[in-house]
């Protein structure tokens, strides 16, 4: 995607509004992203004037009908605001009924959609309880979608306005917990062409988009905004992309937006993707040093920092998550984690339980709820959380991954198999996801398809598009997969093959030294010798196995062998 | 907030690691286990609650460890600071679950990595059971728990920064957290995650645990001692409350008890119900009969005689459905000994059934449960029953040397009281003052520590009283005025206590002929509703010595009856019955009708005798003898109290004293009349010998008006035997005696003076 270098003081003004007409529209989220993107910029140079932009304030809409409506129902949209703000839902939609701006219609509707999410929540009761899942639904949403479809549904393709982008975000919502994503996506897109400075449209746009093809879909048909570039790039990073061209583009946005922390913390995603854990730490050690107050993503260094096992830094990160606010689901998550590395997996759960109380929809809770209840061998638990994570996004490889080990578990290896392919197809050059399904196939007895999985993880561990050039495990091959990878050719009886492999995972040895694999390996290519009437060979493999490892005592028993018959031979 | 943990035990924690360790010489051993030891225990006394650094210094500091040149507060140090990170706390506590597993095993199990010397802590040892406990309540916290526990102890660790930098190079301000390396104090992010910890007060340096401790100990100390809390632990408990820990329920049992003590019916009422109220949804039902038992107990100590009754019958109801036995005992026990003090507030039904059985029914029980208190209880109760039924004193002995057995075998100090008291009140009715007063001074001295402070001043008052009947009046007031202020506090005993300086300032103003202050006080003592009632009767006795003295016979002889019809009622002390009888016979030996008197007299004496009630056998004597000097009977009169002057001196009884020999110089005096010539000079000598005596007595008492009455005799016998320069000197001393009252004899430095306390 191009990116051209924007009108800056535009942009700006742009910002600003749109910080307004989200807050003004109650979507505070959407808010509170735009709001930190602009003060993310370079400040502009003064106004002569030093007056505040004209459409501060309730910045009306540019039709003019539409404008001489707003102003029309001004006070009882006042008034709904302010219920809407006190978090009275139900009374803020009432007030609004009859109101017909396009702006007080979608309060009213918005405000039905909080309403009737609250009440799911409050129907769904405990955290993987009986009501909890599938079956409670938002009630509110087909009276919504009957109101908003005449409005926003424009077969003839005509686009919206400014105003009814928020009715089509809306309705793109609904269509979305109605789980029908192509129309949701239309809807979605239509909304954000309309007006492309509603970051929360561009998220759950975001969440429609399953893999790389669909984003390279929908691509043409985003509008050429900067916005879209913002969106393209958080996209690739949800979807693991973790390329040059992905860190180049992101570079040129941190151009414009020299202090975002949101554009920092994608860096710092990325090269958590990329398993570059120190990188990211980094960034995300700087961001809080300047805003110790940001909860936004803390979940996720938490993971990073969970994955480099650094308890201290762990648990004052918690401690700071804790300063802030007790009742987020991050911090939740982050205490959560902690007590994960600590070995106390109840108290893990109750903090994952936790942050789920506080959002259901709070993906990482889920998965690592999951892993929690398969390190307390509640593999069902653990099933069920997992396939909450994945309702709620499927592009979270770990909650793929877990569900195939758990089913692994189950030993249910058909089921598991399906799973990991999953998460290999969102992770392709992460050998760890193609290594189980090596296995998986093994257990199912496949053994040539579980040589081609095994080779994929060997291929992707040299392709790896890691930053940093000095990780030893990038330049060789791990002795464990070429192990396997050996065993699987003498299931298929091609001993010839299987040695070469034995001699590549022994020659391993030189960069990763002697492991036990290794060894196994080195015993094998003693008694394959040993088979072929080697002698020598066998007797050396054996006696250098004679000094240390695990299989000592087979070793001997073959040097003592091959001393016997050594006497036949001569 | 927080249940149990705090810095203090986390200090504690390290040096029973240290300890497992060996990291320290045995001689260091006793006294820094003693010292962690006092703090998990129940406490002794009340330096135990908070722990502060400074403390745990001090028993450190001295002490040497296995490093050459290291004190043990040194090693301390490093392990505080070492835990350098929330996560450092963590590990800390996991790693102490390792000190109860058994280094034998574990080298058997082939621990790779090298072998540390380490102690066996047993799980079930006091240490060891320290370390579960804490362990269990560091796994209970919650996480934000475990931070506000964390940043207290950061805390409490702050002041020792300055050691540490002394001996460890590269300490900074920021060491006590790993992950603020390079930071400094003022970096956002510190501020954010400390930033509270400098203003903050002391949170968390108490824990739930302790406030329990401080006031389970409170309540049995006050329980045991009956005293109030004491200002100091009052401060205390102020203290900890003011750090919002939540407080058990306790506090408001502590609060009754304080209220109840200080005299404040209402809001001890109160705080009694709200205890009860809060305990309820805990403890359930069970304890409804200890509530009960409580209400009625303090019912009956402020007045409410019925309900208090009542109450403890629903007790005993309740103790015997929920098969309480100790419950059920000791308000059997309290029962019976409130119908002994006041049988006019109990139903019928309940004094018939206390008459006969319960004390048979309360022993036999106390065997059976073997609850020795009680037991001791009994037989003191059996004993004091035989003293007020005037029955054998042997029995009565044995009966309180039965008590004193089990009091010394099964070392029930708080018992102790009761039981000296008990044979000091049998010395005094044998007449041998003396030993009542040595067994007061003997309990006041040896054992007032871990007595009731009632017991005490009841001890004290009576040893006072014992000084006053020699007429040492002054000295008897400063005894008194030594009681334990804080003792004093409590109402009732202070109300004791007054009642005792008022009676005996009340016999000084009537031996002194000082009316108007008699009545004042008279009116003063008799105003207030609570007097004990042996105390009362005293009062009354002297009011009715003060009516004779004002030759009020009339009204005198009226009060005196009506004091003996209510002493009837209540089926009081015979000891007591028989002195208003011999009261009575006096009146009317004095208001001229000595025929009416005698027999009154003689079968008082004759009762007397039979319970051996010496002193007023004596005092008996003494009225009969003055009946017979008015008969004519002077040699019989003489003849009566001669032979028992050696015991009645031995009684010490200066009054009683006095009389005597006022009545034996009378019938010499009369048995001269009958003589001549030099037998008769003889007798007269002899009187006025006796007279001289009786002087000296009344003297003691300062008793203006018998001085007068000796002199005035004397003077007329030196006249009758024409020695005028005696006679003149005699007048010269009358006169002295008159002007005043000071003059004469004064008692020289008392040997009691000293101080019990």
């Amino acid at each position: 995607m191009a990116t051209e270098l924007p009108d800056i003081p535009k942009l700006h003004e742009a910002l600003q509004l749109a910080t307004l007409k989200c807050s003004e529209r109650c979507v505070y989220q959407g808010a509170k992203w735009a709001a930190e993107l602009l003060t993310s910029m370079a400040p502009l140079p003064a106004t002569p004037t030093g007056e505040l932009p004209p459409a501060y304030l309730h910045p009306l809409s540019t039709n003019k009908t539409e404008a001489a409506l707003e102003a029309q129902e001004f006070s009882q949209y006042l008034l709904a605001k302010s219920y809407f703000d006190v978090k009275e839902y139900d009374r803020c939609s009432h007030v609004l009924e009859k109101c017909l701006s396009r702006k007080a219609v979608f309060l009213h509707l918005y405000s039905k959609y909080i309403a009737g999410e609250k009440r799911k929540d409050e129907a769904s009761e405990m955290v993987l309880g009986p009501l909890d899942g599938a079956g409670t639904q938002n009630k509110e949403i087909s009276y919504i979608m009957s109101v908003l479809q005449p409005k926003v549904d424009r077969k003839d393709g005509e686009k919206l306005s400014e105003d009814e982008s928020f009715l089509a975000w809306l309705y793109g919502i609904c269509l979305l917990k109605q789980k029908n994503e192509t129309a949701a996506r239309d809807a979605l897109i239509s909304s954000v062409i309309a007006y492309p400075y509603n970051w929360s449209a561009w998220q759950d746009l975001a969440s429609t988009v399953d893999s790389l093809q669909d984003l390279n879909n929908i691509l043409q048909r985003l509008p050429n905004n900067i916005m879209s570039n913002l969106f393209v790039l958080s996209t690739n990073q949800e979807l693991y992309q973790t390329t040059e061209p992905i860190h180049s583009q992101l570079t040129d946005l941190l151009v414009i937006f020299p202090t975002s922390s949101w554009l920092k913390t994608q860096r710092a995603l990325l090269y958590y993707h990329a398993r570059d854990f120190e990188e990211a730490d980094q960034i995300f050690d700087s961001l809080l040093a300047v805003d110790p107050y940001r909860l936004d993503y803390l979940d996720h260094y938490s993971n990073i920092l969970y994955v480099m096992e650094r308890r201290p830094k762990l648990g004052f990160i918690a401690q700071l998550a804790l300063t802030t606010d007790r009742f987020r689901p991050e911090t939740n998550c982050v205490v959560g984690n902690f007590y994960s590395l600590k070995s106390e997996h109840e108290k893990a759960v109750q903090c994952f339980r936790r942050a789920l109380t506080l959002d259901k929809t709070c993906l990482s809770a889920w998965t690592l709820m999951g892993h929690e209840y398969v390190e307390m061998k509640n593999t069902h638990a653990a099933i069920e959380a997992y396939r909450r994570a994945v309702d709620i996004n499927r592009k979270d490889y770990r909650a793929w991954y877990g569900l195939g080990l758990s089913y692994e578990v189950l030993e249910m290896h058909y089921y598991a198999l399906f799973y990991f392919q999953r998460a290999a197809a969102l992770r392709p050059y992460d050998s760890q996801m193609w290594q189980a399904m090596g296995q998986c196939y093994d257990r199912m007895n496949r053994p040539s398809e579980a040589i081609r999985s095994f080779k994929r993880a060997l291929v992707t561990l040299n392709k790896s598009p890691s930053t940093s050039k000095d990780e030893p495990e990038a330049r060789s091959f791990d002795p464990q997969i070429l192990h396997q990878i050996a065993i699987m050719y003498e299931k298929l009886r091609q001993s010839k093959e299987a040695a070469k492999w034995m001699e590549a995972c022994m020659a391993e040895e030189e960069n990763v030294g002697v492991t036990t694999v290794t060894g196994q390996a080195r015993m094998w290519l003693a008694r394959w010798a040993f088979v072929n009437q080697n002698w020598a060979r066998a007797q050396e493999l054996a006696n250098l196995l004679c000094q240390d490892g695990q299989e000592v005592e087979e070793a001997k028993a073959l040097v003592r062998d091959l001393r016997s018959r050594g006497l036949e031979v001569a | 907030m927080s249940r149990y943990l705090t810095p203090g035990k986390i200090a504690l924690l390290i040096l029973v690691k240290l300890y497992a360790e060996s990291r320290f010489p045995n001689a260091a051993v006793a006294p820094v286990v003693s010292f962690i030891i006092k703090h998990l225990v129940r406490p002794k006394d009340t330096s135990t609650f908070i722990l502060s650094l400074d403390q745990i210094k001090d028993v450190t500091i001295g002490q040497p460890c296995t490093i050459v040149g290291r004190t043990l507060f040194d090693l301390l140090l490093s392990d505080m600071w070492q835990m350098d990170s929330f996560d450092a706390l963590h590990t800390f506590f996991t790693e102490t679950q390792d000190l109860l597993r058994d280094p034998e095993k574990e080298e058997h199990h082939g621990k790779d990595g090298k072998h540390v010397k380490r102690r066996f802590i047993g799980p079930t040892s006091i240490l060891g059971c320290f370390i579960r406990r804490a362990n269990l309540e560091f796994a209970k916290l919650q996480f934000h728990e475990t931070h506000a526990l964390w940043c207290s102890f950061v805390r409490f660790r702050e002041p020792t920064l300055p050691a540490w930098r002394k001996r460890k190079s590269g300490a900074g301000i920021m060491s006590f957290d790993v992950n603020l390396k390079r930071m400094s104090p003022n970096d956002l992010l510190v501020k954010k995650v400390y930033g509270g910890l400098i203003e903050s007060n002391k949170e968390w340096t108490v824990s739930t645990d302790d406030v329990e401790r401080l006031l389970e100990f409170q309540v049995e100390t006050m329980q045991r001692l009956g005293t109030r809390v004491p200002d100091e632990t009052q401060h205390q408990l102020k203290q900890m409350l003011d750090t919002d820990v939540p407080v058990s329920h306790l506090r408001h049992y502590v609060n009754f008890l304080n209220a109840w003590r200080s005299g404040d019916y209402p809001s001890s009422f109160d705080c009694l119900h709200r205890y009860f109220d809060y305990t309820m949804h805990s403890r359930d039902r069970t304890f409804y009969q200890y509530a009960l038992l409580n209400l009625a107990i303090l019912q009956a100590d402020f007045g409410c005689h019925r309900e208090s009754v009542l109450a403890m019958q629903e007790t005993i109801n309740t103790a015997r459905e929920n098969k309480d036995m100790a419950c059920l005992n000791f308000a059997l026990s309290w029962l019976y000994h409130f119908h002994r003090a006041h049988p006019q507030d109990c139903p019928d039904v309940i004094s018939s059934r206390m008459e006969r059985e319960s004390l048979q029914f309360l022993k036999a029980k106390a065997k059976e449960w073997s609850m020795d208190h009680l037991l001791s209880m009994a037989y003191l109760s059996e004993a004091r029953q035989i003293l007020l039924a005037g029955d054998a004193v042997p029995s009565a002995f044995e009966s309180l040397l039965r008590s004193g057995h089990i009091n010394m075998t099964q070392q029930i100090y708080n018992a102790m009281g009761s039981q000296i008291l008990l044979q000091s009140t049998l010395w005094s009715r044998l007449g041998i003052s003396h030993m009542a007063g040595l067994n007061c001074t003997l309990f006041l001295s040896k054992y007032h520590e871990g007595s009731p402070s009632e017991d005490l001043v009841v001890a004290l008052c009576r040893s006072a009283y014992i000084v006053s009947m020699r007429g040492r009046f002054d000295e008897a007031l400063d005894r008194l005025e030594q009681a334990d202020p804080e003792a004093l506090r409590s109402l009732k005993i202070y109300q004791y206590w007054a009642s005792y300086i008022g009676l005996i300032k009340l016999r000084r103003a009537v031996y002194r002929n000082e009316f108007s202050a008699a009545n004042l006080l008279l009116q003063q003592l008799t105003s207030s509703e609570q007097v004990e009632p042996d105390c009362a009767l005293e009062i009354s006795i002297a009011r009715i010595e003060l009516q004779m003295r004002t030759n009020n016979y009339v009204s005198a002889m009226v009060h005196c009856n009506q004091i003996t019809a209510e002493l009837l009622r209540d089926r009081a002390d015979s000891y007591h019955r028989v002195r208003l009888m011999i009261l009575k016979a006096e009146i009317m030996a004095r208001s001229g009708r000595p025929l009416a008197g005698i027999s009154t007299a003689v079968s008082a004496a004759s009762i007397a005798w039979k319970a051996r009630f010496l002193p007023v056998l004596f005092y008996a004597f003494s009225v009969l003898a003055t009946i017979m000097v008015d008969l004519g009977l002077f040699g019989a009169g003489y003849e009566l109290l001669d032979c028992i002057m050696p015991q009645v001196l031995e009684c010490e009884d200066a009054y009683l004293t006095a009389q005597c020999f006022a009545v034996l110089a009378d019938s010499q005096v009369g048995m001269a009349s009958k003589k001549q010539g030099l037998a008769k000079t003889e007798c007269l000598g002899r009187a006025l010998g006796l007279i001289d005596r009786a002087f000296t007595e009344y003297t003691r008492l300062q008793d203006v008006h018998s001085q007068k009455i000796m002199m005035s005799k004397k003077i007329r016998i030196h006249d009758y035997l024409g020695d005028k320069a005696m006679r003149d000197e005699c007048v010269k001393q009358y006169k002295g005696v008159e002007r005043g009252p000071r003059q004469g004899v004064e008692s020289g430095p008392s040997p009691f003076r000293e101080r019990y306390r």
